[in-house]
């Protein structure tokens, strides 16, 4: 009687994390050191489903770092409001002047980066405050958002060019869908069964991740151990909707 | 002949002199290490590097290294407590993927924020639960399921602790009747009976 395969949530180093802690190394060295430069700024973008809005909130959560995800009615003081409040601040001013300040002060204290979450819907609005608080701070600001993100700060010379890096979160490649399901399951997957699964993907982290559920379960009720071979992983891959 | 390894003897040689200026320039060790020529310094450079990402040896500033910087372990729930807060509603298998934590703990730690008001527990029959936060203290509550347990056992203790004394009693008290009544009969016992 085989045994049962259990899924167990793992945080995959995939490639994409691996390149997102080369980017924070890169930022934090220096910062409040002589080789300090001006490009405090990082910019994370992909389309929705790559996992960057997951690996930025484990690493900040793991790093005590601030973390705002935008909401789209906020106006200015709102947006600023919110930084007041995850910086800890005990008494929130109502005015945008005062908030900014208090900000100032919170980031200048503070070492830690600063991730802000689906920037890009507010277009060029919150950009030039996210400018002026690096410029004057000398803090990290990470900012993440889908394909629009880089464009918009291209556009804006300024912000451009304190910019240290823009990294693009990539389709998962088959080698993260075989550690996927290896970390997750233990099951190791064989090569046309990563490519099967890799293709029913369409590059999409969530995907993976629904599939290699169905994995672990379709291994179990066939009692299938071992290696997973092509005819699995179409099972897998047929019970749910497939990436583009 | 040397046993290390490159990079071993790279990490010895900074963490001499680490432990005498209290950090180490490239140039400082290139010099240490006898180094000549640019190549060797180049392989030293890269060897640094790997030690850095290696959490070997911490890098100050550009060029200027020093002592590996202590892991201080995360308080996990102070990392719980900051996904949720992230992300506004989250599942058990959310809490152990990103914050690394046993499913049951991270369970108890939920049931102990239900309790307190913090997060509405949302679940339909025959699905996986998720737990909503509906009132952001920002500061995290302060886990008091460990303090209870606490309770609970000395609780406990004292009431076996005063059942033993009360059976002690009781049987004090027996054996206090019983002699009351010997006293009694001694007592009233007649002269040359």
């Amino acid at each position: 009687m085989g045994s049962t395969v259990k899924f167990k949530p793992t945080f995959v180093q995939t490639k994409n994390v691996r390149s997102f802690e080369t980017l924070m190394q890169g930022l934090m060295i220096g910062k409040g050191g002589a080789g300090e430069g001006d490009e405090r700024l990082g910019c994370i973008w992909g389309r929705a489903g790559r996992g960057k809005t997951r690996t930025v909130q484990t690493w900040a959560a793991r790093n005590g770092c601030v973390y705002i995800e935008t909401v789209s009615v906020w106006s200015e003081l709102d947006f600023l409001q919110k930084l007041c409040q995850e910086f800890g601040l005990r008494q929130i001013p109502g005015r945008r002047g005062r908030c900014f300040d208090a900000i100032i002060e919170a980031m200048t204290m503070s070492n830690q980066p600063v991730f802000i979450d689906e920037i890009e819907r507010f277009g060029q609005k919150f950009l030039e405050i996210i400018r002026d608080l690096v410029k004057i701070t000398g803090g990290i600001i990470v900012l993440i958002g889908e394909e629009e993100l880089p464009h918009l700060m291209k556009q804006n010379r300024r912000v451009w060019s304190r910019t240290y890096r823009a990294m693009e979160f990539e389709p998962v490649s088959p080698t993260d869908v075989g550690l996927y399901v290896s970390q997750c399951t233990g099951l190791h997957l064989s090569p046309p069964a990563t490519e099967i699964m890799h293709r029913a993907s369409g590059g999409d982290l969530r995907i993976v991740r629904r599939d290699t559920i169905n994995l672990a379960h379709a291994a179990t009720s066939l009692r299938r151990t071992g290696e997973v071979d092509a005819e699995l992983a179409a099972i897998a891959c047929k019970c749910g909707l497939k990436g583009d | 002949m040397t046993l290390l390894s490159y990079n071993q003897q790279i990490l010895a040689k900074a963490l001499e002199l680490i432990a005498e200026r209290g950090e180490v320039t490239v140039t400082e060790l290139s010099h240490e290490m006898h180094l000549q020529t640019y190549k060797e310094h180049k392989r030293m450079l890269d060897g640094l590097s790997e030690l850095f990402k290696a959490k070997s040896l911490s890098r100050l500033r550009q060029g200027v290294y020093g002592r590996p910087q202590e892991q201080k372990q995360e308080d996990k729930r102070a990392v719980m407590w900051r996904i949720l807060r992230m992300r506004r509603r989250v599942a058990v298998d959310d809490l152990v993927e990103m914050a690394d934590v046993a499913p049951d703990y991270a369970k108890e730690w939920l049931r102990m924020l239900v309790q307190r008001g913090v997060v509405r527990k949302h679940q339909q029959p025959g699905m996986k639960g998720s737990w909503q936060l509906i009132n952001d203290p920002v500061d995290m509550p302060e886990d008091d399921t460990k303090a209870n347990r606490l309770r609970e056992l000395r609780k406990k203790k004292k009431e076996a602790a005063v059942s033993v004394i009360d059976g002690a009693l009781k049987q004090l008290q027996t054996i206090g009747e019983a002699l009351s009544k010997a006293r009694y009969a001694i007592t009233t016992m007649e002269e040359g009976e």
